[in-house]
């Protein structure tokens, strides 16, 4: 029963949610779970402060003012924020339609990326987008778009979840090569896109002897690159890297632990239980990306480890209220689009700080809402924004129904008693 | 189960999951900071910071004119890192032998070989900070930069230069000695003396490294700002330094002596306007400022003593320049020593003549007759002169004169005496031998002398070194007088007869031809081989005015056997140097008298061709009577009788000029600016040039001038 509106009127949307509103309509407009947003604003502002100090030694040494890396995250804060509002106004039925030609453009676009991406450590993960000249990574889109599109298919095949030809297949596919088109790149974030897939259909009620194998294979897949990759002794693009980066994990011959490890350490150590106060971080002058790969250890070193427990109970809490929306969502697909976006938020936001406190090995992840970077930004609103357009939705379509309920109960109320009305004067006659 | 339920429970299973996971994480940081901390903390603590040294730069040191004797300039201490982050296997195999050639090329001074050795050996053993050169330019530096593999980038390339200063001494070995060494351990010279002005003071600032080994300054409140060094300037005049250096370096060879040194002071402030000291080692290597002889050598210094003697008894007017005495045949025994004389042609002299002889019987038998019944008279006199302290010279390293007193146990009642009056058992510095004469050209004032004359913070005089006397009067100007009269004899008829002539200014002075007593045969060699003599002259110029006053200590000439004596091996570096010293002092040289052909206008050169602006102002300096001069830029003079007047000079465009009669200088101007160029022979005016003027002219060909006077 649970599932049988999940088709939903599209007369439901009023026009006014489309339309663009004079700016003191915003705050009545804005809807979707208040939670959220909070959550979201406070993260984002404490990202300003902690871009604020993380970028002191970049703009020093391109000898520019430490305003000015401040200066364009508050743009980009902006931006994601406006992002936000108006993806959360569009109905999520949209993106239903949306997911599939996103995935669409996804997939042509990664394969250019492979051919033709910018090489940054011999990794080409980034595209030039004509006309604008922004340049973004192509693996964030991937992300947003197979998650969309895994939620759209696992509402669909609800009914015959557990066949694996009618399913699975067709449910897996469109994971497979996205995985595959990202794999060669960027190892690490194909990995946990992966893995969050994997969480969603297990989610999703698809049969766990299934997803044991894609695990199987996945792992299989990954290890036998890596395995040639080490035997042959080949230095080719990426997989030195990636063999360094285990090695080093490890505990390699000749250093203790690499570079990076050893500073996020000398942060974490640093930071104690208050930390050393914003803005006086020393290892952001050491290390690498403190302004997004590794921002989660200089938080540490500058606000302590409280902090860092706050910072990770606010995203458990993000995650709780995605699943509050999940659990109120009549529809399967707008259940599934905000449990799936919130754990892949939430995945990406614990892996990155497992990397930067020595849990995993080191790979690129960011933080969302925190790290500096345009477009990561852009896409993590996006997919905020989506959540909180099943969550507001949910919340109208459910205050609906309820006057709609109340409406018939006084109806029937009325009913009755006009029967009852009805009946009495017979008594009385009768009487 | 309904569908709802069922994935609710695998939700929550998630999300438990996660936040056990979450839990890792904070358990993880914990871990972290409270078990780990302090390995981490004092890791950090390190790596970060530290208090570095801003050195301060040191000053420099001047010549009296300006002209940098010692300065320091930023040299590179060039090193690599074999495992720098874009080297790889390939790379580094491909291109280390072109670098290692580039280097070599560059360098000099290791064989593209031994580079390549030294930093295959390197990548071998891991080495991330193999020496490769010690001392590189910056010019070097830049070039280093683009040679292959260091090309990858600032640190990528693994090339690291480590900036240092150097002292570097502009005039290299002129004057080195006495400038000094300034090196970290033993300073000598005036860097030693003057090193807490050159030094500074040096700075600390707090820094913090950060990514890619770049130092940034911590805080502002940590740093102490350095003091540079201030900027020494000294008396030495390069031009005159240059003609004492080379002159006795000439001297020096042509007589392989072993060592020598010139002093040039000023007479009448003390400033030492040169100070050249050369010797090369026992086996006769290069000579080169090895020791500062002229303030740190004390050595017998012969006769040239003799004048303290004279000062002596003239001040106590025991003896009088024209009181004559006996030579004895230049033989004469004192105890059981004799005393002896060298082919004197004369047997009975004047005092003056005596010293102007330089007879060794003479000179000690008129002191043994006047002090040796008041032996003490005679070294309280050395006292009074000043000749038993030292300079007091702004130089570290003088050394201490040894006269002996008559009270001392050093004293020998028989002996002592006569051989001190004659400049034997005492040791005196050429410095100190110099102070004495030239109180006596200074009219009996004792200058301290000196080598810096003031010291400047940015171009600022901080402090002023004013000449300083050391006493008013060493001796009576009556004795001054007859001092100088019995100088003037030496030069005119005496030792340095002949050798110090000059039409144009007169010198006095006086010889010194030492036997240098050796250790362990004394004196008394067999043979006159292995004797060793010291040749000096001391004097000053000019006699009737003194200006300059100068000593010239050659020690043990060896080349001819015969050639030994002050007048033959150090009067000619002492002429040289005067007659250089005259030639560029002005204020020396007479005024020109009524008669001189200048000053009749009749007489007077006809200029020939030149600037035309210059020729008017020379002919109206000159007050030459002259017709207005021609509007172009260069004209022809014509002279008539003692009248002037100018014909105009037209350089055309497209042809070659006319340049005949015009000064080099001149005539350069005018044909490098028609881009030709020129070349020339001889001096004075151009007389003939080809291509003819009037010819057609051919940018960047030759034109070749022929100059004659």
């Amino acid at each position: 029963m649970f599932f049988d509106n999940c088709s939903l009127t599209i007369d439901m949307i009023s026009k006014e949610d489309i339309e663009s509103v004079h700016p003191a309509a915003w705050v009545a407009k804005t809807k979707g779970d208040r939670s959220i947003w909070i959550i979201v604003i406070l993260l984002t502002l404490f990202s300003c402060l902690t871009i604020y100090s993380s970028t002191a030694a970049l703009a020093y040494k391109k000898s520019q003012s430490s305003e000015h890396y401040l200066l364009q995250q508050f743009v980009f804060v902006g931006l994601g924020l406006g992002i936000m509002y108006f993806s959360h106004l569009i109905h999520y039925k949209y993106y239903s339609i949306f997911a599939k030609l996103l995935l669409f453009l996804t997939i042509p676009l990664l394969l250019y990326t492979l051919v033709f991406g910018s090489h940054v450590n011999d990794a080409s993960r980034w595209i030039k987008i004509p006309l604008i000249g922004l340049t973004f990574q192509t693996s964030d889109l991937a992300k947003l778009s197979i998650i969309m599109y895994t939620a759209r298919m696992l509402s669909r095949k609800q009914e015959i979840i557990k066949d694996f030809k009618q399913a699975f297949v067709p449910i897996m596919w469109p994971i497979v090569v996205v995985f595959l088109l990202i794999l060669p790149a960027n190892l690490s974030t194909a990995c946990i896109l992966l893995f969050t897939c994997l969480v969603l259909l297990f989610i999703g009620r698809v049969s766990i002897k299934h997803i044991a194998l894609v695990g199987i294979v996945g792992a299989f897949v990954a290890g036998s690159v890596i395995g040639i990759a080490y035997i042959s002794g080949a230095k080719v693009g990426r997989l030195n890297t990636w063999i360094n980066r285990l090695k080093d994990f490890k505990g390699g011959e000749k250093k203790e632990v690499n570079y990076q490890t050893l500073q996020a350490n000398i942060a974490i150590a640093r930071g104690g239980i208050t930390g050393v106060g914003p803005g006086n971080s020393t290892q952001r002058n050491f290390l690498p990306h403190a302004d997004s790969d590794f921002i989660f250890a200089m938080i540490i070193e500058e606000y302590g480890i409280i902090t860092a427990g706050i910072l990770l109970l606010l995203y458990l809490l993000f995650l709780f209220r995605c699943i509050k929306i999940f659990l109120k969502c009549p529809g399967a697909f707008g259940a599934f689009l905000a449990v799936g976006l919130g754990f892949a938020l939430t995945i990406q936001a614990f892996m990155h700080m497992a990397v930067n406190v020595h849990l995993t090995p080191v790979t690129g992840v960011t933080l969302p809402f925190i790290s500096m970077g345009g477009t990561s930004l852009m896409f993590t609103s996006l997919a905020t924004g989506i959540i909180l357009s099943v969550s507001k939705h949910v919340d109208e379509e459910q205050l609906q129904m309820q006057e709609e309920a109340e409406a018939k109960k006084a109806e029937e109320q009325a009913a009755k008693e006009a029967e009852k009305l009805k009946d009495l004067p017979k008594e009385k006659a009768i009487a | 189960m309904n569908i709802k339920k069922d994935i609710s429970w695998r939700v929550y299973v998630t999300y438990i999951g996660l936040v056990i996971f979450a839990l890792c994480i904070i358990a993880r940081i914990a871990y972290t900071q409270q078990v780990q901390g302090r390995y981490w903390k004092s890791l950090a603590d390190s790596l970060t910071t530290d208090f570095k040294t801003i050195e301060a730069d040191r000053g420099n040191i001047y010549s009296e004119d300006g002209r940098l004797l010692a300065t320091s300039l930023p040299f590179f201490e060039i090193r690599m890192d074999t495992r720098a982050e874009a080297v790889s296997d390939e790379l580094f195999n491909e291109k280390v032998d072109s670098l290692a050639i580039k280097l070599s090329h560059l360098l000099k001074d290791k064989s593209a070989e031994e580079y390549r050795r030294i930093m295959v050996s390197g990548r071998k053993n891991d080495e991330r900070y193999v020496l490769l050169n010690r001392k590189v330019t910056f010019t070097e530096l830049q070039l280093i930069r683009k040679f292959p593999i260091f090309n990858l980038g600032k640190y990528k390339g693994g090339l690291i230069a480590i900036q240092e200063f150097h002292r570097v001494n502009p005039f290299n070995q002129l004057c080195l000695r006495t400038i000094g060494l300034y090196r970290d351990s033993n300073k000598v010279g005036l860097e030693k003396t003057y090193d807490e002005y050159l030094s500074g003071v040096n700075g600390k600032q707090l820094m913090q490294r950060i990514a890619g080994n770049t130092w940034l300054p911590l805080t502002d409140e940590n740093a102490i700002e350095p003091q540079n060094g201030k900027d020494v300037y000294t008396t030495i005049d390069v031009g005159l330094q240059d003609v004492a250096e080379s002159t006795l370096l000439n001297t020096l060879v042509k007589n392989e002596a072993e060592h020598g040194c010139v002093i040039l002071m000023e007479v009448k402030t003390g400033k030492i306007k040169a100070l050249a000291n050369l010797g090369r080692d026992e086996n006769g290597g290069p000579y080169s400022e090895r020791m500062n002889y002229a303030i740190s050598e004390a050595i017998e210094p012969g006769s040239t003593f003799k004048m303290a003697s004279c000062a002596a008894l003239l001040e106590s007017g025991l003896a009088d320049t024209s009181t004559m005495i006996d030579l004895e045949h230049g033989h004469k025994v004192y105890g059981k020593q004799i005393m002896k004389d060298h082919e004197l042609a004369v047997n009975y002299v004047s005092l003056k003549t005596a010293f102007a002889i330089s007879s060794n019987v003479g000179i000690s038998k008129f002191a043994y007759n006047a002090f040796n019944d008041k032996q003490e008279m005679y070294t309280n006199y050395l006292k009074q002169f000043g000749i038993t302290q030292k300079t007091g010279i702004d130089l570290s390293g003088e050394a201490n004169p040894d006269v002996k007193e008559a009270t001392s146990k050093r004293w020998n009642k028989v002996v002592s005496l006569p051989w001190m009056s004659v400049g034997y058992e005492e040791r005196i510095t050429p410095l100190q031998t110099l102070c004495w004469y030239n109180s006596i050209a200074n009219d009996g004032k004792r200058m301290k002398p000196f080598l810096v004359s003031k010291v400047t913070e940015y171009g600022k005089v901080v402090k002023q070194f004013n000449p300083t006397v050391a006493n008013e009067k060493v001796v009576s100007e009556k004795t001054v007088k007859k001092l100088r009269g019995i100088m003037e004899a030496v030069v005119l008829k005496g030792t340095a007869k002949g050798v110090l002539l000059n039409s144009n200014y007169s010198a006095a002075g006086k010889t010194g031809t030492a036997q240098i007593f050796q250790a362990g045969s004394g004196f008394n060699n067999k043979g006159v081989g292995s004797k060793k003599f010291l040749a000096s002259f001391v004097g000053y110029f000019p006699a009737d005015n003194p200006q300059y006053s100068c000593i010239v200590v050659i020690y043990n000439p060896t080349k001819d056997k015969s050639v030994y004596y002050g007048s033959q091996v150090a009067c000619p570096v002492f002429k040289e140097l005067a007659d250089k010293v005259y030639a560029t002092s002005t204020f020396m040289h007479a005024p020109i008298e009524k008669n001189d052909s200048l000053l009749h206008p009749e007489d007077r050169p006809g200029f020939m061709a030149g600037a035309t602006k210059e020729i008017e102002k020379v002919l109206t300096e000159l007050k030459s009577s002259h017709s207005t001069m021609t509007e172009g830029n260069w004209c022809s003079v014509i002279k008539e009788g003692k009248n002037y007047s100018s014909a105009e000079r037209q350089i055309q465009q497209g042809v070659v000029p006319d340049v005949t009669g015009f000064s080099l200088k001149d005539a350069l101007y005018v044909l490098e600016n028609k881009g030709l160029k020129v070349k020339f022979k001889g001096n004075g005016k151009v007389i003939e040039q080809y291509p003819n003027a009037g010819e057609v002219l051919v940018k960047g060909t030759e034109i070749s001038l022929e100059l004659s006077n």
